[in-house]
């Protein structure tokens, strides 16, 4: 697939805004970017996923890097959760593959390619949830000590956290949370911090901020190991990786820097109203 | 992606698509991170 120029800057633009994002309220943006190439600027599905994991890794790098040095990266945690994700992405990119090859269903009256149809739920799904959870934390304080209400502390295979201070956590637990992230990742072309990192907190007990280092961690590697995958069948577009990273890795410093200066808790609504606007783009482009 | 690669070997031209995809953006990274280094350091000597 080639890009006009015009394209490259709209990309370089979406990156950038996304990017801004990111380094204001410290999310991935992947569950943004990847409808909006597939939605608004039809890039094949295979295509937008391969590409923008890989644009993954030059924006999370960095955040990963400063998580290691502060220490807030549990590396037994990431240890026993890596086998879950690498599975996960190979499971994830099989299941799009074979979404894709189905080819177009009839429903409603209408053709909709499976692949398109199934992700578009799916992207609603989580963009809903999105709005919803930074609509209601718009305006309060970040907790970064909170512990688990769910504590999966039974189940087979205990073992324990000792850098998270968790005692006791089931190892098939902590393997099908990272599983359930690498499917995200290599199916939709998100990092899935998301949900890891409520998933972390709240399921497992670890202390916030250092589910959010390991989480970062997590997401790094599976932007890589899908990357991987889909660059073996062709399907990352250097192009595109570039003009999204020369956007976002500039709007993440943007960003952060205006992260210190701005009422952030505001900026929540703000970030929840634009998760709407891409919901109402996948949906407007679904039927359109 | 994979035409400009002066191989017809497809193991090799689809290890290449690896490498490069995966080894751009971690280089651009660096470089970022060795800026956003670099500026801070000037920032802290001056």
């Amino acid at each position: 697939m080639t890009f006009s120029p015009l394209q490259l800057a709209a990309l370089t633009g979406i990156g950038g805004i996304i990017g801004y994002f990111s380094g204001l309220l410290g999310v991935g943006g992947g569950f943004m970017l990847t409808p909006l190439l597939i939605f608004l600027f039809r890039i094949p599905e295979q295509l937008a996923v391969g590409s923008g994991m890989a644009q993954m890794i030059a924006v999370g790098f960095g955040a990963t890097r400063r998580h290691m040095a502060a220490g807030f990266v549990d590396f037994r945690l990431f240890g026993v959760s890596a086998p879950g994700v690498v599975a996960g992405t190979f499971a994830g990119k099989w299941i799009l593959s074979w979404l894709v090859s189905l080819g177009a269903v009839s429903l409603i009256g209408q053709q909709f390619q499976l692949a398109r149809l199934v992700l578009s739920v799916l992207f609603l799904l989580m963009l809903g949830w999105i709005a919803v959870r930074f609509w209601g934390e718009a305006g309060q304080e970040k907790s970064t000590s909170a512990t688990g209400r769910l504590c999966w502390t039974c189940g087979p295979l205990l073992i324990a956290l000792p850098a998270s201070g968790v005692s006791r956590v089931s190892l098939v637990a902590l393997l099908a949370c990272g599983l359930l992230i690498g499917v995200m990742a290599g199916l939709l072309g998100v990092g899935g911090g998301v949900v890891l990192i409520p998933l972390l907190v709240f399921g497992f007990g670890i202390p916030m901020r250092l589910a959010i280092g390991t989480s970062s961690a997590i997401v790094m590697l599976s932007a890589i190991v899908v990357t991987g995958q889909y660059a073996l069948i062709d399907a990352v577009s250097l192009p595109l990786v570039i003009a999204l990273m020369l956007g976002s890795v500039l709007g993440v410093q943007i960003g952060a820097w205006h992260s210190h200066r701005l009422a952030v808790g505001h900026l929540h609504r703000v970030f929840a109203i634009v998760a709407i606007v891409v919901a109402c783009i996948v949906l407007f482009r679904l039927f359109g | 992606m994979g035409n400009w690669l002066p191989t017809t070997n497809p193991a090799v031209a689809a290890t290449a698509r690896v490498v490069v995809s995966i080894g751009i953006p971690l280089i651009w990274a660096l470089c970022v991170e060795a800026v956003i280094h670099l500026s801070r350091n000037r920032e802290a000597g001056e």
